[in-house]
């Protein structure tokens, strides 16, 4: 069987998404899934991990690679 | 070269780069620079604030040593990790092997990636101070002045400031200190122009910062080091980063290269509708201006759209050029729009309007296109194109 993950736990609206907060390393701007990034069209309840891949800082224009997860 | 003293204990310990004429690929550099490091020693303890250029590293330790053996530096303090005052840093943490590295929370990620290698350094937070035993440093924060880790150091005791690369200048005289050298404020406003300018709101929040410290001496990371007049420095960068007062009218500046007129028409068209919506506009020529100069023009316009034909399946290398021009000023929800005529493919003005998204501008419009001569029907239309990036402002 292949271990693809499924929509039920994947969708960014979906019960178990993360809503771990993760903070830009370059200049400290923090993403809050409860608010996403509306100015950008990421709309409040999506999870970090469901941010498209070429969504950046909306501060620094730090890629996504460039955030960790805070630490709560 | 070899150290150079500023005060009893301090030491300037940095490379002249006489023969260097273009810094970081897009930078002039008529007068060469110099990469600042500098040695401060207090009772107990010693600490090197930045380092050099990779490729000076060797010439970089060979002007240390005199001044100290490494293995008795206790603080590498990094104010900020752009290579060209870290490249060194490997070269110099293998000799001085029990420096500690002092840099700011974002410039921990950068050390990493710049020495790959496991440093665990020490974080500077806000107001932090070292004592190096009557002498303290004491770390001043200045994100993006101009890397996201940037942070001044400022020695108390003597009241002088390690401000990186703020107040510097690519400048090379081995006189070292500005009231010993010719006037350099062309190339310090020119410094300030390329590096500074795109972080004014980060200049304008340091300048409150170090507003009230007593500061006998600057010491950058390029360039003169400042123990005269720096007063009229620090008014200059206040100067240059203050907001320029906002316009009475909306503008919205529109660029054009035309190879047969037919673009330069729907240019002015497109000029006179917004003209007619209530706005300022200027109609300019790309092959008639140095866009450089404009740059001001364009910062404080609400909007700009590019024309250019297509010649052979792309826009003009001037149109190009506009849009490469931009780095230094504030984009960031600009209205942006691009227009053109063409003989049958025209995708000049589509590539500018996707290179325009990318320079993050506001691109509401579909680009205004039409082949070859604008009839009278295609020119109304581009007015109305004018008036419609009016009511989008």
């Amino acid at each position: 069987m292949l271990n693809v993950p499924s929509q039920q736990t994947r969708g960014s609206h979906s019960q178990g998404a993360s809503m771990e907060k993760y903070e830009c390393t370059m200049c400290e701007y923090t993403y809050d899934p409860a608010k996403g990034d509306p100015g950008r069209g990421i709309p409040p309840g999506t999870s970090f991990d469901d941010l498209p891949n070429n969504w950046t800082c909306p501060k620094c224009n730090a890629g996504k690679n460039m955030f960790t997860a805070v630490e709560e | 070269m070899n150290p150079v003293e500023i005060v009893p204990g301090i030491q300037w310990v940095g490379v002249l780069d006489t023969q260097l004429r273009v810094f970081d690929v897009i930078m002039e550099a008529k007068h060469g620079t110099t990469y600042n490091s500098y040695l401060v020693r207090g009772r107990d303890k010693v600490a090197l604030i930045d380092a050099s250029k990779a490729a000076f590293a060797e010439t970089y330790l060979e002007t240390l040593r005199p001044a100290i053996d490494p293995a008795a530096i206790d603080y590498m303090v990094c104010n900020h990790l752009e290579p060209d005052h870290s490249g060194a840093l490997a070269d110099v943490l293998d000799v001085a092997s029990n420096a500690q590295v002092v840099v700011t929370k974002p410039g921990r990620a950068l050390l990493r990636a710049i020495l790959n290698r496991d440093v665990k350094p020490t974080i500077a937070a806000e107001g932090d101070r070292i004592d190096l035993g009557g002498r303290t440093l004491r770390f001043i924060l200045a994100p993006f002045l101009h890397w996201p880790d940037t942070m001044f150091t400022y020695l108390e005791e003597d009241q002088i400031l390690f401000s990186g690369d703020f107040l510097g200048a690519h400048y090379c005289d081995p006189r070292l200190f500005n009231d010993l050298i010719p006037n350099y404020d062309e190339a310090f406003h020119y410094y300030f122009q390329v590096i500074m300018r795109p972080f004014k709101e980060y200049v304008r929040q340091a300048l409150d910062k170090i507003a009230s410290l007593p500061i006998k001496v600057v010491c950058p990371v390029h360039g003169p080091i400042l123990r005269r007049d720096i007063g009229r420095y620090i008014d200059l960068y206040r100067q240059w980063s203050a907001e320029p007062p906002a316009p009475k009218k909306k503008c919205v500046l529109v660029f054009y290269v035309s190879s047969y007129g037919n673009t330069e028409r729907m240019a002015h068209a497109i000029g006179r509708g917004i003209r007619d919506a209530g706005a300022d506009v200027a109609v300019v020529d790309l092959t008639a201006v140095d866009v450089r100069g404009m740059l001001d023009d364009i910062e404080a316009a609400e909007g700009i759209a590019v024309g250019t034909c297509t010649i052979n399946g792309d826009a003009l290398e001037h149109a190009w050029s506009l849009l490469s021009s931009l780095t230094t000023i504030k984009l960031k929800d600009k209205l942006g729009a691009t227009f053109g005529a063409f003989g049958w493919s025209g995708e000049g003005p589509l590539m500018l309007a996707e290179r325009m998204k990318g320079l993050k501008f506001r691109v509401p419009e579909e680009p205004m296109r039409v082949q070859l001569v604008p009839s009278d029907a295609d020119l109304k239309a581009c007015e109305e194109y004018g008036k419609r990036l009016v009511s989008a402002l």
